[in-house]
């Protein structure tokens, strides 16, 4: 069978399609590799970072890292070193500029109108609160007393004394 | 014989949701009840077409049938037999089918269930389900038929994929997403028919709350099973990567939670009418966009195996269902007006709400990052990536607020809360909140080494603590601030009836608990996500990794571990083979634990696929998991490269799986009609409308 064929030839030879990766560097550096690593897209995985990736290209492409961080490169110039040969698509975190604004500012936005609206409604129905009537309709339109939370309020009473 | 027959039946599905549909919808408008139980019997026709076609083709794969093209496709002789069964949803076409067949069960369930007591907008509501599952009956009759025949088949061929044939896990991790999936149309179609029909009375809250738990369920079990599957097969160490597939399934069970708790409000308040409404229907949508994004291939994915140019039929649909709640919205909203206000966000109806606008923004944040790079690319022609470290930095704040939610939510009573009491009860988990953060501070500066063997002081821990590390310190904080908050709610209702009905502590824990089944089984479902959320933050902050390559008998040390070498081994199944490297893994009090073969890290060949594909080895323990994966071996050097990893608490992501069920199910348990009436104490308080 050609699969045990396959096989034998892999034990034989094993399994490391491109190149080892090069050993870690000291602590300090390699931490700063790993943290770069996250941010750079592995080009064969889906959406994994090459810090996470076993693939051999991301082995391959974090020991560039390596490479760049040995040679003090700044983070920027990291960066761009990546973003010049494989393209703004390698940044697993968009940059913040230009159209990319909207993904940063638009969650933020729609946080902020609804707590506005929330604290408008809340505000609105303060003025209203006073006025006997709306009190009472309101105090009609509720269930009597008889709820698990006006029980929950009598035990917190009595915890109380 | 098989095509002809299982096609047959796909047909005569067709037919039977067809004919539902159009007189469910037709008859409901016009106010004819009488034509439902027409409707009904449509229903369970297309039920058992779906159901039988389903098994025509499992009998279809099990006797390797190769003139079905679907088996043609996935069936392999070689494949063990719960594969072969299992095949039947991994490809593109197989799971359609399968859809249909849930699809089936559920309107059969639903059909069945309130088959004599209903309410009127039970015709529109079946007829708009059916519409839905036309849809999907149109989908297997046509662009995605599976049941074509093979002119001239052949012997054998080439099994499901390699992917899908590694774990266990992948039997049961998709049937749950689809039950969670497909299940959100009954909610769907609930809601729409109410509205349809135009008279929101009471009667339809209490089915379309009981029938979005459901699907929810199967989602949150659907969603941390393909998490597990991923960190057990994948082998990069990770459970989640914000894949546009993980997003899809993610979304609507974001908003279908913001629904189960919006619900509350409207039961009591009478208010958040429109929203709720929103919710269940935007759940819907949520789960066809979900569908669309992981079988038309539109992502590159992990799931993308089952790509095929349905893309455009499933566009339209959505488009038609947009179109149609919109429509819906607005022409019924004059009925969705809110009964009340809100009086102060300090209330438990303030603290939903904002939990609300919490849940949507992180739905739309994730909706956002997913469309984006197809954005930028129609836009302005370029490819840009959003990945994991976008979302984390989106959701970790909208995660730690719904956490704090979790807590000060069940602390505050309805309407006004008194600041007074208010400050007594946040005291005690409040303190104990932040005295959790002592012990983490003691444990990280004890595990603490100062880089470049500078010494070890306090302020350079300090300035040495990462973003992460406060994170992760201020997650347990609140963590037990939430766990302690539930606990009380839990336990105070039975303390009260032991001292004062001098009760036995189990008695009053049952009979409270049996009172507010939903608030009771809504806190079981608390901790279980309490559970979810510290494993998340210990096993991502205070992971512990190593690589390196080893010569037989060289260890590796991570963390308080270490894992040496034995040597490569070879073995055959009859799908594949494989080459293992042996561990032992010596614990921290120096006990060891051997990993030989199946057991330990591996590549595993298919026929199939050019590239092994790795299978870790994972060593779970109740605290932490040893996770090691051979990355690359050689065979005449003897040596291999090895990632080892220690993840802290991961393992109670899928151990909080039990609380979730158990919560969920002592929420859907049906009230006593007659609870507690002939007793003599308090009237009996309506649990299923008066709590929480």
């Amino acid at each position: 069978m050609t699969l045990a064929l396959l096989v034998s030839l892999m034990l034989g030879q094993g399994y490391a399609p491109q190149r080892q990766g090069l050993d870690p560097l000291e602590a300090e550096k390699e931490a700063r590799v790993m943290r770069l690593g996250k941010q750079l897209r592995c080009a064969v995985c889906q959406g994994v970072s090459i810090a996470d990736s076993p693939a051999s290209m991301a082995r391959a492409q974090l020991d560039k890292v390596r490479e760049l961080v040995s040679e003090n490169k700044s983070d920027e110039e990291i960066y761009a070193y990546f973003i010049e040969r494989y393209g703004e698509w390698v940044l697993l975190q968009p940059t913040t500029g230009g159209l990319n604004s909207v993904l940063w500012l638009g969650p933020l936005a729609l946080l902020g109108i609804g707590l506005i609206v929330i604290v408008m409604q809340s505000k609105k129905s303060a003025v209203m609160l006073p006025m006997p009537q709306t009190a009472a309709a309101a105090e009609g339109a509720s269930p009597a007393p008889t709820s698990d939370d006006a029980l929950l309020a009598q035990v917190r009473a009595d915890q109380e004394k | 014989m098989n095509s002809t027959l299982g096609y047959g039946l796909v047909l005569l599905g067709l037919g039977f949701a067809a004919f539902a549909a159009v007189v469910g919808l037709v008859t409901g408008m016009t106010r004819r009840e009488n034509a439902l139980p027409w409707v009904q019997r449509a229903v369970y026709g297309f039920a058992a077409s779906m159901i039988l076609s389903n098994l025509v083709m499992v009998k279809a794969l099990l006797e390797h049938d190769f003139s079905v093209k679907y088996v043609s496709q996935v069936g392999s002789k070689a494949t063990p037999t719960i594969f072969t069964i299992v095949s039947l949803w991994s490809a593109l076409e197989g799971s359609i089918l399968f859809w249909g067949a849930i699809m089936g069960g559920y309107l059969l369930a639903f059909t069945l269930t309130y088959r004599k007591e209903h309410g009127r907008y039970m015709q529109l509501s079946l007829g708009v389900m059916a519409a839905v599952a036309t849809f999907f009956a149109f989908l297997i009759a046509g662009p995605a038929n599976p049941w074509g025949v093979v002119a001239n088949p052949l012997s054998d061929g080439p099994g499901p994929n390699p992917l899908l044939q590694n774990h266990v896990l992948m039997i049961i991790h998709p049937p749950m997403l689809y039950l969670g999936y497909v299940g959100m149309t009954v909610p769907f179609g609930i809601a729409a028919g109410a509205l349809l029909r135009g008279e929101l009375g009471d009667a339809w809250l209490v089915p379309l709350r009981k029938w979005t738990l459901v699907p929810w369920l199967f989602l949150s079990i659907g969603i941390i099973l393909g998490s597990w599957w991923a960190y057990a097969v994948l082998g990069w160490g990770g459970y989640w990567a914000w894949d546009p597939v993980e997003n899809a399934s993610f979304m609507p069970w974001l908003t279908a939670t913001a629904f189960v708790h919006s619900t509350m409000v409207l039961e009591r308040k009478k208010s958040l009418k429109l929203w709720t409404i929103a919710l269940a229907l935007g759940s819907f949508v949520l789960t066809i966009i979900g569908t669309f994004m992981t079988r038309s291939g539109v992502f590159n994915s992990v799931h993308s195996f089952t790509q095929s140019d349905i893309g455009p039929t499933f566009l339209a649909f959505i488009a038609v269902i947009l179109v149609f709640c919109v429509l819906l919205l607005t022409v019924r909203g004059h009925l969705l007006v809110a009964e009340s206000n809100l009086e102060t966000v300090v209330s438990r109806e303030g603290s939903i709400l904002v939990n609300n606008l919490v849940f949507v923004a992180l739905t739309f944040t994730v909706l956002l990052g997913t469309l984006f790079p197809l954005v930028t690319e129609a836009l302005q022609d370029k490819k840009i990536s959003v990945g994991e470290p976008y979302f984390n930095t989106m959701a970790l704040p909208l995660g730690l607020l719904m956490l704090f939610l979790m807590g000060v939510g069940p602390m505050l009573p309805w309407g006004k809360a008194d600041p007074k009491v208010l400050r007594q009860q946040f005291f005690i988990p409040g303190g104990l909140g932040i005295l959790t953060l002592l012990p983490v501070v003691v444990w990280r500066y004890a595990a603490w080494e100062p880089l470049s063997g500078g010494e070890k002081t306090f302020g350079g821990f300090v300035s040495a603590m990462r973003s992460g590390d406060v994170m992760a310190g201020i997650t347990f904080g609140l963590g037990t601030f939430v766990t302690v908050v539930t606990l009380r709610e839990m336990f105070l209702p039975a303390q009260q009836r032991m001292s004062e009905a001098k009760e036995s502590f189990f008695t009053a824990f049952v009979s409270s608990a049996s009172r507010a089944r939903r608030r009771f089984g809504g806190y079981v479902v608390h901790l279980g996500i309490v559970a979810i959320i510290l494993a998340v933050a210990a096993s991502s902050a205070y992971k512990i990794a190593a690589e390196r390559t080893l010569k037989v008998g060289e260890t590796l040390k991570v963390g308080e571990y270490g894992v040496r070498f034995d040597g490569l081994t070879n073995g055959k199944e009859p799908h594949r083979e494989w080459v293992a490297a042996n561990i032992t893994v010596t614990g921290p009090g120096g006990e060891e634990k051997r990993h030989i073969g199946a057991d330990a890290p591996r590549m595993n060949y298919y026929e199939r696929s050019n590239d092994p594909i790795g299978s870790p080895m994972v060593q779970e323990m109740v605290w932490r998991d040893v996770y090691v994966s051979l990355r690359t071996y050689d065979g005449k050097a003897q040596t291999a490269t090895f990632n080892a990893w220690v993840f802290p608490l991961v393992g109670w992501i899928w151990y909080a799986i039990p609380l979730l069920v158990l919560g969920t199910l002592i929420s859907l348990w049906p009230q006593r009609k007659t609870v507690a009436t002939l007793k003599s104490e308090a009237p009996a308080p309506n649990a299923a409308t008066g709590t929480t």
